[in-house]
């Protein structure tokens, strides 16, 4: 992985697991990993205003893209990045003494991947991004994961830490990022119940799940319903409802997990 | 959209005919200008690639048109190094696709 001091696999400086107004402020101070599709659809009051990105402030933001152009002007660098889910102008101010050993352009250039960390501005109706910092993705994976990572922080804006919200005590309690499905059905629910919104049916699975230790292949829907001791057609139809509500996911064919 | 260019793999080839996306996969052959990939879920895809495109080894990513269900018609080529784990990025490319909205709402 290149030398990266910011998003290690987790979210700096936020506050989780409230969802208070004041909680979207603090977060101003964090660094937001997303997609170039949420930078263009974020708005801006006015021009002095902070950006919003659905209910929450956005700051300080990080990306990873395929450079498609690099200019380079005497006094700034412009990107052309694109991520697949749009396509956005990324501008680095530079002067003789940020130059430094990197070089002309950052070591950025077309036909590769590049990390960029900056905070999103406007000109006339076209935004750009203004970059703080950019280089070049050596490993592969660090797409893979800013995708992932993008997606976790998003999910948990808009619906409170994986495995009981608000009052379980640390949300972070040494999570794996990107993968181990089991971390999250270890975590004490305790007295929370998240899942006051849901059926008697839908709340049943869902702590039938979360007690597996699949290791991610899954529970088969038989299976399932055999445990909780409902009708296999009924657990079905509820499997359905909760894996478009995002809190269940197929695994392989009518194998089902919990997020 | 043009912009929008989504990464998909072997099984969602036939949603994306005629449009642009982006295939993370491993080459396995190379004769001529066609090359021969395996997509991240396993499926062998065919590219066409444009003349005088660098030869691309191991692991890249395809950005091109899908001609059809097994063929791609190659626009360029980001080279990923030579070890990529395919499970990561077929579960990536399957969560990109899936039905929860907020996902959705950040890729397309």
């Amino acid at each position: 992985m290149s030398q990266h001091d910011f998003a290690g696999g987790y979210v700096q400086g936020s506050q989780f697991g409230e969802n208070s107004p004041s909680t979207k402020k603090a977060t101003s101070h964090s660094l937001r990993p997303v997609t170039i599709k949420q930078l263009l659809a974020s708005t801006q009051a006015h021009g002095d205003a902070e950006w919003m990105l659905g209910d929450c402030e956005i700051n300080h933001v990080t990306a990873v893209a395929h450079v498609l152009n690099v200019l380079v002007n005497p006094t700034n660098h412009v990107f052309e990045l694109g991520d697949g889910t749009g396509r956005i102008e990324a501008r680095h101010w530079v002067d003789a003494s940020t130059e430094g050993d990197e070089g002309q352009g950052d070591g950025v250039t077309e036909h590769m991947y590049a990390r960029v960390t900056g905070t999103l501005k406007q000109f006339g109706n076209k935004k750009y991004l203004n970059v703080a910092h950019i280089q070049p993705v050596n490993d592969p994976h660090e797409i893979i994961f800013h995708f992932f990572e993008a997606v976790y922080v998003t999910m948990e804006y808009s619906r409170g830490s994986p495995g009981g919200g608000g009052g379980t005590g640390d949300p972070m309690q040494g999570v794996t990022f990107g993968g181990n499905q089991s971390a999250y059905s270890h975590q004490n629910q305790g007295s929370g119940d998240q899942y006051s919104h849901m059926n008697e049916t839908e709340r049943k699975i869902m702590q039938f799940l979360r007690g597996q230790d699949t290791g991610g292949d899954g529970i088969h829907v038989a299976a399932i319903g055999r445990a909780i001791k409902e009708d296999p057609a009924v657990v079905s139809d509820t499997l359905e409802k909760l894996v478009e509500g995002g809190d269940v996911f197929i695994t392989s064919d009518n194998h089902f997990a919990a997020i | 959209m043009t912009d929008i260019t989504p990464r998909i793999n072997g099984a969602r080839m036939n949603d994306y005919i005629g449009r642009t996306v982006r295939l993370i996969c491993k080459v396995t052959k190379v004769v001529g200008n066609t090359a021969l990939v395996e997509a991240t879920d396993g499926a062998t895809i065919e590219v066409a690639m444009t003349p005088g495109t660098p030869t691309i080894e191991d692991y890249a990513e395809i950005v091109g048109t899908v001609v059809t269900d097994s063929k791609i018609k190659m626009m360029t080529c980001i080279n990923m190094g030579q070890e990529l784990d395919m499970t990561l990025a077929n579960d990536l490319v399957e969560l990109i696709h899936g039905p929860q909205k907020e996902i959705k709402e950040m890729f397309f």
